[in-house]
């Protein structure tokens, strides 16, 4: 019952943290871009604006897809450990693939229920939207297995209690740095925003959501991002009490939305030349670190 | 009694060139007596000579009947007895057909190498008439041609064997001591002069239009003649001359295989593929024969009796085809039970379980292997894989694709023959002794040179 | 009833299903389906260790026995086969050769069990030919193209059969016996590598063939993309495991890391074993990249089965504990979700008559059950709990990982995102988005027809939460085969699959799904209802108003407004000049013809005078040589 009220207790967090990191963000944008820019609670404004309109829907899918998304992504956040063994809910489950691969439900459902609005701007969104994955997890999924080959454990709150020593990021610096170049891929922050590209192709994926189909999405997108930070969080930076692991969340979120508020965005087949020249080569190059035992 | 074989349809062959209608009923008449003569004598199991005139071997002209040649004869017979049952595959052929009877049971049951020569004469002439039905003159007469040339080679190499042994009996020479270079020519040319109706490479031209230009041709030149020249092959090479010169076939059959199927694989003609696979199988068994072993040469027999069998029906099945249609796509879809047969034979060709060919390729194999020969069995398997390729393209186009408007009336009699043969060959692959025991006789009456040798020289019987 | 009578009865009742459908093809389906009822009910019940003689053949003992592995691979192919069977009731009425069809579906059983009965080299090799046979004469059935593609599958499959035969009499020659435990036995105390090696690969071979693997995976495209539609979800899910099978046996039974012990390669992989993963690993990424680009679906989903197959031989062929299980375990998930997909194509196009992404579209609120099947196949296929498929794609990456092997499992991962882009192209094309206007009468299938493909979506899902019923013979077999045998993988009473790295529940997976579903579904329902539009509506009236974003602009022919042609265009262009394998096996092809061509033309075409001269030459020759 406690690992529920832990579960539940993640979500909590989740929301409320990365909702009001998106407004954080949204300021740092513009103060980098000379605005003004808007409060950092706007997106709490944004979001229960638009759950509160009446919305269309497309069919059913549509609305299932909607759900997939936002139930499988929830399912993952349920699962992140918050920095340390005591904030895991579920340490037998807290597993690196499971967590990919649950997380993989989410973007599935989204795409699904996309497409399934009937909108060619849609389906082109979620053709590069996954063709994006297949760019940065790749190296994404190197880095971690060489850390996973390193400590002998692929549970996460177990690599949190490994990096005791040192962090990881510094134990095998390479793989960190590559490891958050992927995280900005996984983010969709600029320049990886391809799937989006609003200018481009009227949002891609979210051409058609209205009211709270919208208000649904950007739920979920607040728990992906939730995951994915954290993941780096815990498995490159050592995790930590729960007020480290938020301070580093926090660090890391604003170091990418200083990075993406500079840079202009790939072309889809750039992006992936991107991911699978440099970064790629380095990933191998630090998988063979590991195999070679140079670690810092 | 054995005599009568020969004598029976050369004397019924000379009736029916006075009476030209009789000629059919005529060759039926002979084909059952043969078969009765045979089915009688059943696995003589030892040496029995026939003598002509009162002349003991070795000075005279001998028939030997021993288990490899009765069977040999057995299975001669056999397709020739098919063939009759088939008047409007016969037509004007009956005496042709007779004469060719006479000469391919003399030349199995010859133990003289000059007499031998003599039915191979006779049967590639008839064989050429036979050949030259449906106005496949050019190709008849190339075959003419080779045959000839064979036919002198052939000749050449008994006129040697007598140079060396001062003998024309089979036993008499086999006992000699040859000196190591004529027995070189002798063998040399021996196989030369039986290539040609062996079909073993470069010597196999004449198979393609011969066995491809009319529909009688292939069911009894591919069947009952080819077995009887492969016969001579064992005979000549087994007991004969004890394995010399095998080396030569050996290389010879190894090509042969190879270069057949991949000229079957390329034919757009249904019956000339298949005459290229009957070049490729007889290279199988003759390179068998060329192991020398008695188990080799009962295997290769067997072999070439589950060909012999699931030819006859390819090419009963396909002549019919070739000759009633001028497309040939979807066709089974008409002829469902000559189609079940074709493909039923085809698939024992390659060898697939199920079938008589799987028994006998697989049996080679193994025994290849355990005389830890690695070439062979790979160059097999190699043939068999374009095999593959032909016998599924062919079924798959006479079963699959889109059919035209023509149509001809089933054959009834080819039909029940057609898929007899291949029930049987399903026979064979759930009980191989059916044919298994008697090739394997077959094999050791061929490798046991002593006890030839002491058949025919000491016991004399019988006698015209 | 002995295995042996088993096998020969089904065989004969094969033929006379034939001549019971010439009557009624119907009925001969519905008593194929009931034999097939029968069949998986004495698998289950049969024990293991149960032997029965075939006869004897060559002096050699043909004999049958009863394992872990038999009757794991038997189960799954007959589950496969079973639902086919119940499928083709219906659907059998839009072909052309039904009562055909039924006689060798049956035959095709029946070689294929046999096959996982066998206890020795020929006995397997002949009820591996039956059932090539078999299924061979199935496929030219289908449309025009697959009449080639029979003659491709026949000859590629022998190409492997053959090679496994020579393999087997190397081995009998070497050892005497052709008896698989015998042979493993002998192996382990010769000391020479290179025959090992040599056998070892012989009858890999014939695995490599039939699993779709690289150099030999080039008749999946052709042969699965154009059989008869259902037959394609045998063909896929169930023939090509019998691939997986001699790979397993070549690389299990016989201990490979024992035989192969003295040529370590990485990791303490012997090199025989790595030069299969390699192999593997070309198919995963061939079958990834030319999966995303195929227009037709079928041939898309039939390059899956190639990267699916290289994902079995790589768990297989690592010979660690869990990447042993892993592999098996997929056989069974990509037999399910294959099996699963390939009927819902054949559902698609027994209802639209075509296969091309391209000319398809919005099926879903036509064919909404055909969509359910598909997509939860696909979420198995791709490997995404809580359906079964991810259980067997976690326990490969455990094996890789601990074996440091990261190349491979770059590849693994490689082909398992590769799987997101792929699957997603039908869901996309021809289930969602626009309508076409030609399609607006097209209904569901029949039940026939849903039933076995949701009873095989629901077999995977609950696997997929509770997996220990397909784990346990699983972990009989790895016990069998003596590979860890004091590991424990599979802990079913703590609801636990426990890795190297950690474990997992895969019930609170599932339960995690459900509650944030539910979550959802609450939010979902807390706020306003929405109001239903109609996409496009193309079988409106014209002039009808239009509900979906479009720039502004009137949509005349909204079949056109969906995106479905070249679906990665962006990601496709990165490889569109690529090297073909299939091209190179059509370049030896024609060089067989070509010599065929050759020597007709020197030995066969020439004129009695030119044979004359071949004589003389082969005269002299024969002298000039053995002189």
């Amino acid at each position: 019952m406690v690992a529920a009220y832990k579960a539940l207790f993640n979500l909590v967090v989740a929301f409320f943290l990365v909702l009001s990191l998106e407004g954080i963000g949204r300021k740092i944008t513009a103060r980098i871009q000379r605005r003004i820019g808007p409060p950092w609670y706007q997106n709490f404004i944004d979001l229960f604006k638009a759950l509160s309109k009446h919305p269309f829907s497309n069919g059913w899918i549509f609305d299932f897809g909607v759900l997939m998304a936002l139930g499988g992504t929830m399912a993952t956040a349920m699962v992140i450990p918050m920095g340390s063994a005591f904030w895991t809910p579920f340490p037998n489950s807290d597993n690196f693939f499971v967590i990919m691969y649950l997380f993989a439900v989410g973007a599935l459902g989204m795409a699904m229920g996309m497409v399934g609005s009937g909108n060619p701007w849609s389906s082109i969104g979620v053709s590069r939207a996954l063709t994006q994955m297949l760019g940065y997890e790749l190296p994404y999924l190197i880095v971690i297995s060489s850390t996973i080959f390193h400590y002998k454990t692929a549970s996460i709150h177990k690599l949190i209690e490994m990096q005791r020593g040192g962090w990881n990021l510094l134990v095998m610096p390479l793989g960190g740095i590559i490891a958050f170049v992927s995280l900005m891929g996984m983010l969709g922050k600029k320049p990886f925003d391809i799937a989006t590209a609003p200018a481009e192709i009227a949002s891609g994926p979210m051409t058609e959501l209205s009211g709270k189909y919208m208000g649904l999405l950007h739920i979920m997108h607040v728990f992906a991002i939730f995951v994915e930070i954290s993941l780096f969080v815990d498995i490159f930076l050592g995790g930590g009490n729960f007020g480290w692991y938020l301070v580093k969340f926090i660090v890391v979120w604003v170091l990418a939305v200083m990075i993406s508020s500079v840079l202009p965005r790939f072309r889809i087949e750039q992006m992936i030349k991107f991911y699978w020249g440099v970064p790629l080569g380095l990933a191998f190059l630090n998988a063979l670190f590991v195999l070679l035992g140079w670690t810092l | 009694m054995i005599s009568l074989l020969i004598a029976i349809p050369l004397l019924l062959a000379f009736v029916s060139v006075m009476w030209k209608r009789l000629a059919k009923p005529l060759f039926f008449l002979a084909a059952v007596t043969n078969m009765t003569v045979l089915l009688a004598s059943w696995f003589p199991n030892s040496v029995e000579i026939h003598v002509m005139g009162s002349w003991k071997p070795p000075f005279g002209i001998n028939l030997v009947f021993d288990n490899a040649s009765f069977y040999a004869a057995l299975v001669v017979n056999f397709f020739f007895f098919l063939v009759s049952l088939m008047p409007n595959l016969v037509e004007s052929y009956g005496v042709s057909l007779m004469l060719l009877m006479a000469a391919a049971n003399g030349f199995v049951l010859t133990g003289d190498l000059f007499n031998s020569f003599v039915f191979m004469e006779i049967m590639t002439i008839t064989a050429v008439t036979v050949a030259s039905r449906r106005e496949n003159f050019y190709n008849a007469f190339k075959y003419l041609i080779l045959g000839g040339i064979a036919g002198s080679i052939y000749l050449l190499a008994t006129i040697f064997a007598y140079t060396a042994t001062g003998s024309l009996n089979m036993a008499h020479v086999s006992m000699a001591t040859i000196s190591a270079s004529s027995l070189v020519a002798i063998t040399t040319l021996y196989a030369i002069g039986l290539g040609v109706e062996a079909k073993l490479f470069p010597l196999n031209g004449w198979v393609s239009g011969v066995y491809g230009g009319n529909d009688l041709a292939p069911v009894i030149l591919g069947t009952s003649v080819s077995f009887a020249a492969l016969y001579m092959v064992g005979r000549l090479f087994g007991t004969v001359f004890h394995g010399s010169g095998a080396g030569v076939l050996y290389t010879l059959a190894l090509i042969t295989i190879i270069i057949g199927e991949v000229a079957a694989l390329r034919q757009q003609n249904l019956l000339k593929a298949f005459a290229y696979s009957s070049v490729a199988q007889a290279g199988v068994v003759v390179a068998m024969i060329s192991k020398g072993t008695s188990r080799a040469m009962g295997l290769a027999y067997f072999h070439l009796t589950n060909d012999a069998v699931a030819k006859f029906v390819i090419f009963l099945v396909a002549g019919f085809l070739v000759y009633n249609y001028k497309n040939l796509n979807g066709v089974f879809k008409k002829h469902k039970v000559l189609g079940a047969s074709f493909s039923m034979a085809t698939f024992s060709l390659v060898g697939f379980p199920l079938f008589a060919g799987f028994q006998s390729k697989l049996r080679i194999i193994m025994e290849l292997f355990s005389m830890k020969d690695y070439l062979f069995p790979a160059v097999m398997l190699l043939a068999t894989l374009i095999e593959v390729g032909y016998v599924v393209r062919w079924n798959v186009k006479l079963w699959f694709e889109e059919e035209t408007d023509e149509k001809a009336d089933n054959p009834i009699v080819a039909g029940t023959l057609a898929l007899i043969l291949s029930l049987l060959l399903v026979a064979v692959f759930i009980k191989p002794e059916i044919f298994l025991g008697g090739a394997m006789k077959m094999g050791n009456a061929l490798a046991d040179t002593k006890d030839y040798i002491h058949g025919v020289l000491s016991v004399v019987k019988g006698g015209m | 009833m002995a295995l042996s009578t088993l096998l020969i009865s089904l065989l004969v009742t094969s033929v006379v299903i034939y001549f019971i459908s010439k009557v009624s093809w119907r009925a001969g389906a519905i008593l194929n389906f009931l034999i097939g009822v029968f069949l998986i009910s004495y698998v289950f019940a049969l024990h293991i260790g149960v032997t029965s003689n075939l006869g004897t053949l060559f002096g050699q003992k043909l004999q049958l026995t009863w394992t872990h592995a038999s009757y794991y691979f038997s189960a799954v192919s007959l589950l496969v086969i079973v639902s086919v069977m119940l499928f083709a009731i219906k659907w059998l009425d839009s072909q052309k050769y039904p009562a055909a069809f039924n006689m060798f579906i049956l035959m095709m059983t029946a070689g294929s069990l046999g096959v996982f009965m066998a206890a020795d080299l020929i006995t397997l090799y002949i009820f591996w030919e039956i059932a090539v046979l078999s299924s061979m004469l199935i496929v030219p059935m289908g449309k025009k193209e697959s009449r080639k593609a029979a003659v491709i599958y026949a000859v590629m499959s022998a190409s492997g059969t053959y090679m496994y035969l020579y393999g087997a009499f190397l081995a009998f020659q070497r050892y005497g016996t052709l008896n698989i435990s015998e042979i493993a036995r002998h192996m382990v105390s010769d000391p020479s590598t290179g025959i090992k090696a040599a056998i070892f690969l012989l009858l890999a071979s014939a695995g490599i063939a039939k699993s779709g693997i690289f150099p030999l995976h080039t008749w999946l495209r052709i042969a699965h993309g154009n059989a008869p539609d259902a037959f394609s979800a045998v063909l896929s899910g169930q023939l090509v495991k019998l691939g997986s099978y001699v790979l397993m046996i070549t690389v299990a039974a016989i201990p490979s890391l024992r035989v192969f012990g003295n040529i370590p390669f990485y990791s303490g992989i012997p090199a025989t074993n790595y030069f299969l993963i390699a192999l593997g690993a070309t198919s995963i990424i061939i079958g990834t990249l030319m999966a995303i680009k195929q227009d037709d679906m079928k041939m898309l989903i039939a390059f899956s089965s190639v990267a699916n197959g290289g994902y079995i031989l790589i768990g297989i062929g690592t010979m660690d504990p869990m990447g042993f299980e892993g592999g098996v375990l997929h056989v069974f998930n990509h037999a399910i979700a294959a099996a699963v997909i390939f009927m819902a194509f054949a559902s698609v196009v027994y209802r639209t008559h075509t296969k091309k992404i391209s000319e398809l579209g919005g099926l879903i609120h036509k064919m909404p059950i055909t969509f359910l099947a598909y997509l939860f196949a696909i979420i198995s296929l791709a490997g995404i709990p809580p359906m079964s498929g991810f259980i067997s794609k976690w326990m490969i990456y455990q094996a890789l990982v601990r074996k440091g092997m990261f190349i491979t499992a770059f590849i693994a991962f490689f082909g398992s995102i590769g799987s997101f882009l792929y699957v997603f192209r039908p869901l996309a094309g021809v289930f969602l988005g626009q309508l076409p206007k030609k399609y607006k009468d097209v209904k569901e299938v029949p039940p026939v027809m849903w039933i076995p493909m949701m009873t095989l979506v629901v077999i995977s899902l609950v696997i997929g939460i509770w997996p220990f019923p397909v784990l346990q013979p699983i972990e009989g077999m790895r016990m069998d085969y003596g590979i860890a045998p004091t590991m424990r993988i599979a802990d079913s009473s703590h609801w636990l699959i426990k890795g190297f790295s950690g474990s997992w529940n895969p019930v609170l997976v599932f339960n995690l799904f459900i509650i944030g579903f539910v979550i959802a579904y609450i939010l979902y329902t807390m706020f306003p209802r929405p109001k239903k539009v109609d996409l496009l509506a193309p079988h409106k009236e014209e002039g009808a108003p239009i509900n979906i974003y479009t720039g502004g602009e009137y949509i005349y022919t909204p079949e056109l407004y969906h995106y479905n042609t070249k679906f990665y265009a962006g990601f496709e262009r990165m490889y569109e000049k690529h090297p073909s394998w299939e091209k190179v096996l059509e370049m030896l092809a024609k060089f067989f013809h070509d010599l065929g061509e050759w020597v007709h033309g020197w030995f066969f075409r020439p004129s009695p005078s030119a044979y004359t001269f071949w004589v003389s030459l082969t005269i002299l020759i024969v002298f000039w040589v053995r002189w």
